[in-house]
């Protein structure tokens, strides 16, 4: 039975948590599509099956990859290339790719996969249907897959310390869902239990991607060894994840989707609240918090960068697990609000970085307070939302005031407050950000700087009656109305907000991209630059056929 | 080839800025566009069909003024993009005299605006022009059999009022088909919306200059 707040402890400011640095390092915790994900594949117990594998000693082929849930089958058809070494980028813009592969909505026939075939190695170039659900390739890591497939055909399991310090065999560069290159829109699946939560079609990609590049691996070994092979050591698989690439393209999408962001950002601090309420900590649940820190502290001695921001972030992160080990060894259980005191010090003790793996970890042993609240993930909304206008000009400038007041007193005459512009490019079509006064693209900007753009509103704003309602400015003034949409939205939604410049000189977009991928569940983020990133999907996750209640939780942290 | 919904809203949104409409307009003309193929209309087709004028036009000459019921422009052709929006901020003073908008360019793409303003009345509404008549409650449409007009290129005058009757209402759609050209027509709309590429931004835009390939 769920445990009860004794204490209302109000949801963190926006103006503390909407910051760029804190987004930046936020953590996956237990509300992360990723494990509502397997829990659910586990609770409904999915059944998982590979009816093809047609796959030739050279690896090339497709294989057919099905997952049976209470209501309805997905299966993903995968399509492997030989594609030479030259050619693999994990750039977005490339045009070949080692694995191709689609989310079909049901069981593809033959026709169905013959019709992909013609498509999905051609990702943008080819179109699917609404019988898709996503569209993604991945990339071998080069020298461990080498290193993998070398061992494993000589009969010698590979070498642990290399697949540490990679994590992956194979990496996503994109995975496209809700309609893109003609699948089927999220509005055709929403309303489907287990598409409920965000991503859950991308993220079910992803898991039995995981599963195909094992079973690939162990037959190119094979195919090399033949007799003397062996399969990979299933302890060994388990520590294997997904690798994804991420750009700049992903950044946008946390401000192209204010709604759907705070629902993200509100849940998970609605859940911090509801623990931090709680009048004390059972003893199992301080246990597991022990645990789970210990445990942390190998994923994190596993997390490598060579990012100089990153670099440093590590650092303090692994020193604030020392602090944390021997601050929850001491006796901070028995008073009350205990898991308030804990956030509480942590403000006080660690670095941004530790704060919020805090606030991630008092999740975990409290599933039967929290995990409802993965119902509030999604968004309705977003796509019905309507400006509302009979709210006065006073209303609107206080909404202004109220969710970018930081930013009334910034100089944006200033070049370095914006001195960035987000465009697209002819070339790619995809998103770039460039340097304002260096190139010609203003004129292009997307319009991605809601903070500058609400400043411009408010001094639009200057000599209008109070009283008058917000229909008759727009009317005069319809440049400002995504302005006023955001305005209006953030009285809603008070997490919808950046409460930072994002296209100051000194922005940093892999921050974004990690506020937005540690909502999916990722971990060890590795900018590669201050535009890109790296990180790691399912690493510790059971493989599809082993999946259990008992192990489809925690999987994220390593046993020690 | 069918488009998902998603592709077409996402196209209509870069068409519409692509031809000098403010981002915050052109989001919701892009939903407009979305909303007319989801009732089984050729959205894309009356889209192309507005910013084809529109892009003849500059954009002060067709935003619309308002006097009393009469919503108007002083060159007599008026952006159905930039009404809409309006016709639902407007929504509380709609009364019994309805409103009369004149000169409306595309006026099929004001029907999902008067999707908006239904919802926000909580009520039908009815719009007419040539022998159009189209009802929705804020979710359906509604149309009249005789429906010719709703190929216009602009209508001199559309009234549109409070009530009326959902008795056919369209089928709904998940997907769009639109006509070749018109796809063309709009992407090269949106085309504009691309910066050109140069070195620089080659270099500096996407954060290349990083092996990728270990």
């Amino acid at each position: 039975m769920a445990e009860t707040p004794s204490t209302v402890v109000p949801l963190r400011l926006p103006s503390h948590v909407m910051r760029l640095k804190r987004l930046g390092s936020l953590h996956q915790s237990r509300l992360s599509f990723m494990r509502i994900l397997t829990r659910r594949l586990a609770r409904e117990g999915w059944h998982f099956s590979r009816p093809k594998f047609n796959i030739d000693a050279k690896g090339v082929g497709h294989a057919v990859y099905c997952a049976k849930g209470p209501d309805r089958t997905y299966s993903l058809v995968a399509f492997a290339h030989d594609l030479p070494d030259e050619k693999r980028s994990d750039r977005v813009i490339a045009e070949a790719w080692d694995t191709t592969f689609a989310l079909f909505d049901g069981t593809p026939t033959d026709e169905d996969i013959a019709r992909l075939d013609h498509n999905v190695p051609l990702q943008e170039a080819g179109r699917i249907t609404g019988r898709e659900l996503t569209l993604s390739r991945a990339n071998r890591s080069v020298r461990l897959w080498a290193h993998v497939v070398d061992r494993l055909a000589k009969g010698q399991q590979p070498d642990t310390d290399e697949i540490a310090r990679v994590g992956y065999l194979m990496r996503t560069t994109a995975v496209y869902g809700s309609g893109k290159f003609g699948a089927a829109d999220r509005e055709t699946i929403e309303g489907r239990d287990e598409m409920k939560a965000p991503f859950q079609a991308e993220l079910l990609t992803v898991y039995l991607i995981r599963a195909f590049v094992r079973d690939l691996v162990e037959h190119l070994a094979r195919a090399e060894g033949g007799e003397k092979s062996v399969t990979l050591d299933p302890a060994i698989a388990q520590t294997l994840g997904i690798g994804n690439s991420t750009g700049l393209g992903m950044a946008p999408f946390i401000i192209n989707h204010p709604i759907l962001f705070n629902n993200w950002i509100r849940v998970r601090e609605e859940a911090i609240a509801r623990v931090r309420g709680l009048p004390e900590a059972r003893d199992t649940a301080a246990a597991q918090f022990r645990d789970l820190v210990a445990r942390c502290q190998v994923l994190v001695a596993d997390w490598r960068s060579d990012h100089p921001a990153q670099v440093e972030k590590l650092a303090g992160l692994t020193r604030d697990l020392d602090i944390l080990t021997k601050h929850v060894d001491d006796e901070i259980w028995s008073g009350t609000i205990p898991w308030d005191r804990l956030c509480h010090w942590s403000e006080a003790q660690l670095t941004p970085e530790g704060q919020e793996l805090v606030a991630s970890l008092i999740l975990e042993p409290h599933g039967a307070l929290v995990d409802d609240l993965a119902d509030d993930l999604s968004d309705s909304l977003e796509t019905s939302f309507q400006i509302d206008g009979d709210l006065t000009v006073a209303t609107t400038r206080e909404q202004i005031v109220s969710c970018f007041g930081w930013a009334l007193s910034l100089d944006w005459s200033a070049q370095e407050a914006q001195a960035r512009a987000w465009y697209v490019s002819e070339e790619k079509l995809e998103p770039r950000l460039g340097q304002r006064f260096e190139e010609p693209i203003a004129e292009y900007e997307q319009p991605l700087a809601p903070a500058r753009d609400a400043v411009a509103a408010y001094g639009a704003l200057n000599g209008w009656d109070k009283n008058e309602p917000i229909a008759e400015f727009l009317l005069a003034h319809p440049e400002h109305r995504h302005t006023i949409r955001r305005a209006q939205i953030s009285a809603l939604a008070p997490y919808s907000e950046i409460h930072d410049n994002t296209i100051g000189a000194d922005v940093m977009p892999i921050d974004m991209l990690r506020a937005k991928l540690s909502f999916f569940g990722a971990t060890k983020f590795d900018p590669r630059s201050d535009r890109w990133v790296r990180i790691c999907m399912y690493a510790g996750a059971p493989y599809p056929e082993d999946l259990t209640p008992q192990n489809a939780d925690f999987w994220v942290y390593p046993e020690l | 080839m069918t488009l998902s919904l998603n592709e077409v809203e996402a196209l209509s949104r870069k068409a519409v800025r692509g031809v000098g409409l403010s981002w915050g307009l052109a989001d919701e003309a892009a939903r407009a566009t979305r909303w007319l193929c989801a009732q089984s209309l050729d959205g894309c087709g009356h889209l192309a069909s507005a910013l084809d004028t529109l892009d003849d036009c500059a954009p002060g000459d067709t935003a619309p003024g308002r006097s009393g019921s009469r919503w108007s422009t002083s060159t007599g052709r008026m952006c159905p993009l930039t009404l809409g929006p309006s016709l639902g901020d407007f929504a509380a003073q709609l009364n019994d005299d309805g409103w009369q908008l004149e000169g409306v360019i595309a006026p099929a793409m004001l029907l999902p605006y008067a999707s908006n303003l239904a919802r926000r009345r909580h009520g039908w509404v009815t719009l007419r022009w040539s022998d159009v008549s189209a009802t929705t409650d804020g979710f359906g449409l509604s149309l009249s059999a005789d429906r010719e007009g709703l190929n216009d290129m602009i209508a001199s005058r559309v009234d549109i009022m409070a009530g009326g009757q959902m008795d056919t209402p369209q089928a709904v759609a998940d997907r769009a088909a639109p006509q070749t050209q018109d796809l063309a027509s709009l992407t090269a709309y949106a085309a504009r919306t691309y910066a050109p590429d140069t070195e620089a931004s080659r270099l500096l835009g996407a954060g290349a200059g990083r092996s990728d390939n270990d």
